[in-house]
């Protein structure tokens, strides 16, 4: 019998050889990169960060933002675990709290105080966050802060309206019907706020039996334990919860869905965070390029984005300061110095005192 | 020296000899060794991570044992894990089974057409099916707004989701179709004669099945069952989405120890010893059915 080549060309003048060669071609055509690129041209700026900040639209200030390209983590500690195995973004985007863990164990550089423009206009109570500098050097770029804190159904929850307390997510009347990040060390402030302490990334230590039974209590009251903000924003909205831990971009989301919600300053004093930027080292771009974004992040159009798009505050006073007293006031910025200078700052817990809590809470969770 | 059939041999296997030292045996052998040193870049040696897993201390007087565990979160969440996972097991045989014998008994025509629309779901995401789940049993889902809508209900019912209900149900859904396909081609293969002959002697459907089809297709129900049983005992996400407070899973204590608590070296012993602990679960789950089988 003829093989296929032998009929297929019988009386042709193609050959096996020649189709052969074709399909090699038309093989390595589309392997190959043909398209034109400009010499010029700036490698995209890979950015490491929280869900919330992996919009472009955040950053109208960085000439290129539509090139910016986000990975995202959905806990901080997963980013470490992960820079930790090889992943190499030009930038991350953690809380202030996680630095000290980052340059512990990821590769990551000082930053060049100098390179960034707007650096002696950022609040002087977030430049003095202990956790932004290690061995002298500060790591990370603060550029947005915000006040976290719970945000309750005032339809709901109505006697906790105008008497705002961290205490409603240990209400037995709300049993079943409230939200709490799943996070030990947020958990544990939380407590030690509501027992009274003032500082309670100082006398953690010496209350740990109170704070494991604090949050044996709140195990009991809760729907579930929160690890994306759309889960707690959804619960609120639908009248699944009553009240959650939650960010001001949380708070936003609910209240677009047109839920009568309010976002509390708590009685026993509200906890805010710092979200930075942190270089690491081997990045793909040039340092030019990074502290353009940088300076980006602290610009005046940033800190508008940034408070009307998700309702978080620029580390820039002067920006945030600029932006009309009205939009503030609507999401309760008014007097932003007042509300840094009565609040507890996101932190990180000694490396005992960590470790204690970790396991307490997953014990805790498990039943135990 | 080997002779040449079994060099023949070998180097046919040796792509997939190749695919499971490299993919399976050597990422087995870097966990054990995580398992029983000090750091990440392994540099002493040391029992403690597995120490404290299996650490006893006195009890408390008046206590029924002497001794209790000194940190019984570790062994808590593995029988825990291994009970939700036997429970899940049998949810999903008891549910695929009659979808395989149906199929292979009842269906004459298109039958690999019946087959393809039973994996179907099976195709998309396994997030996908858990959140669909979430959707379902929601406080504002399916069930709940139907129930409301008929009157049935005053108040959604809250044990639908964030419960260990919905982590066994959203389990038995999600493997479903791992246990249908091997129960099936089990009864696929069986000699109709058989049957035929049972039922000449005069036995009945339901003695017929129980003394020849189901001995018969065991063989496809264990590979079902290991097929479930062992993947759902590590099962992070599921527990994580529809479990609630209550839904830890040892999985999930794992996945703690590696990222939040930063003890990758306790972590790797917990999962070695939850491997071993399968192993043994997987062996006596097999070893119960085989004698069922044979008491039949």
């Amino acid at each position: 019998m003829s093989s296929v080549y032998e009929r297929m060309f019988a009386g042709g003048t193609t050959s096996r050889r020649e189709v052969l060669r074709t399909m090699a071609a038309l093989g390595i055509v589309p392997i190959t990169k043909l398209s034109v690129t400009n010499a010029n041209a700036a490698e995209p700026l890979n950015i490491f960060t929280l869900s919330v900040y992996a919009q472009q639209k955040l950053y109208p200030d960085y000439a290129d933002a539509a090139s910016l390209n986000f990975s995202i983590f959905g806990e901080p500690n997963e980013a470490v675990e992960k820079l930790r195995s090889g992943f190499r973004p030009d930038l991350i985007g953690p809380a202030a709290w996680v630095i000290p863990r980052l340059v512990e164990s990821a590769n990551v550089r000082a930053i060049e105080t100098s390179r960034i423009d707007n650096w002696g206009k950022i609040f002087p109570e977030i430049l003095d966050f202990k956790d932004l500098k290690v061995d002298g050097k500060y790591y990370g770029v603060p550029w947005a802060w915000s006040p976290v804190s719970v945000m309750y159904r005032t339809d709901l929850a109505k006697k906790y309206v105008g008497a705002e307390s961290w205490k409603i997510l240990w209400d037995e009347e709300y049993a079943g019907r409230l939200g709490q990040r799943d996070s030990g060390e947020i958990s544990a402030v939380q407590a030690l706020l509501v027992m009274g302490e003032k500082d309670p990334y100082q006398t953690a230590a010496g209350r740990m039996g109170e704070i494991r039974d604090m949050l044996k209590k709140q195990k009991e009251l809760l729907r579930f334990y929160w690890q994306s903000e759309t889960d707690a924003a959804q619960a609120i909205v639908s009248g699944e919860v009553v009240a959650t831990y939650a960010w001001p971009s949380t708070y936003q989301i609910a209240k677009r869905a047109g839920a009568p919600v309010a976002f509390m300053k708590p009685k026993e004093g509200t906890l805010f965070a710092v979200d930075t930027f942190v270089i690491l080292n081997d990045t793909k771009v040039s340092d030019d390029q990074i502290y353009e974004f940088l300076n980006a992040a602290l610009g005046s159009k940033t800190a508008q984005a940034l408070l009307s798009e998700v309702g978080l505050c620029s580390a820039n006073k002067a920006a945030f300061d600029a932006i009309d007293s009205k939009t503030r006031e609507e999401l309760g910025y008014e007097d932003p110095d007042a509300l840094l200078a009565n609040a507890v700052a996101l932190a990180s817990f000694s490396s005992e005192d960590r470790k204690a809590i970790l396991g307490m809470f997953e014990e805790v969770k498990a039943g135990l | 020296m080997l002779n040449s059939e079994i060099r023949r041999g070998y180097a046919l296997i040796s792509p997939a000899l190749i695919l499971i030292c490299g993919m399976l045996v050597l990422p087995m052998i870097g966990l054990i060794a995580l398992s029983v040193t000090t750091d990440r870049q392994l540099s002493s040696f040391t029992l403690d991570n597995y120490s404290r897993i299996f650490a006893l201390r006195l009890s408390a007087p008046g206590s029924v044992l002497p001794f209790a565990l000194d940190n019984p979160i570790y062994l808590y969440l593995l029988a825990k894990s291994l009970a939700m996972s036997l429970l899940s097991t049998s949810a999903v045989l008891l549910l695929a089974y009659p979808a395989a014998f149906y199929v292979a008994f009842r269906v004459a025509k298109n039958r690999t057409l019946w087959l393809f629309i039973i994996s179907l779901p099976f195709m998309t995401s396994y997030l996908l099916r858990v959140f669909a789940w979430r959707l379902i049993l929601g406080h504002n889902g399916l069930v709940n707004s139907a129930l409301l809508a008929i009157g049935v209900i005053d108040a959604p019912l809250d044990f639908l989701v964030y419960s260990n209900f919905a982590v066994v149900l959203t389990l038995a859904h999600a493997w479903a179709a791992f246990a249908i396909l091997p129960i099936y081609v089990s009864l696929r293969k069986i000699d109709r004669s058989l049957v035929e002959a049972s039922i000449d002697l005069g036995s009945g459907p339901s003695r017929t099945f129980w003394r020849i089809i189901f001995p018969l297709s065991l063989p496809g129900v264990i590979s079902a069952a290991v097929l479930v049983f062992i993947p759902t005992v590590g099962d992070y996400v599921t527990p994580a989405l529809v479990g609630g407070t209550n839904g830890t899973m040892i999985g999930s204590l794992v996945y703690a120890l590696f990222t939040r608590a930063d003890q990758p070296n306790l972590g790797a012993a917990v999962s070695v010893t939850m491997i071993v602990a399968t192993v043994f679960a997987t062996i006596g789950v097999t070893q119960v059915l085989r004698h069922c089988a044979r008491r039949v």
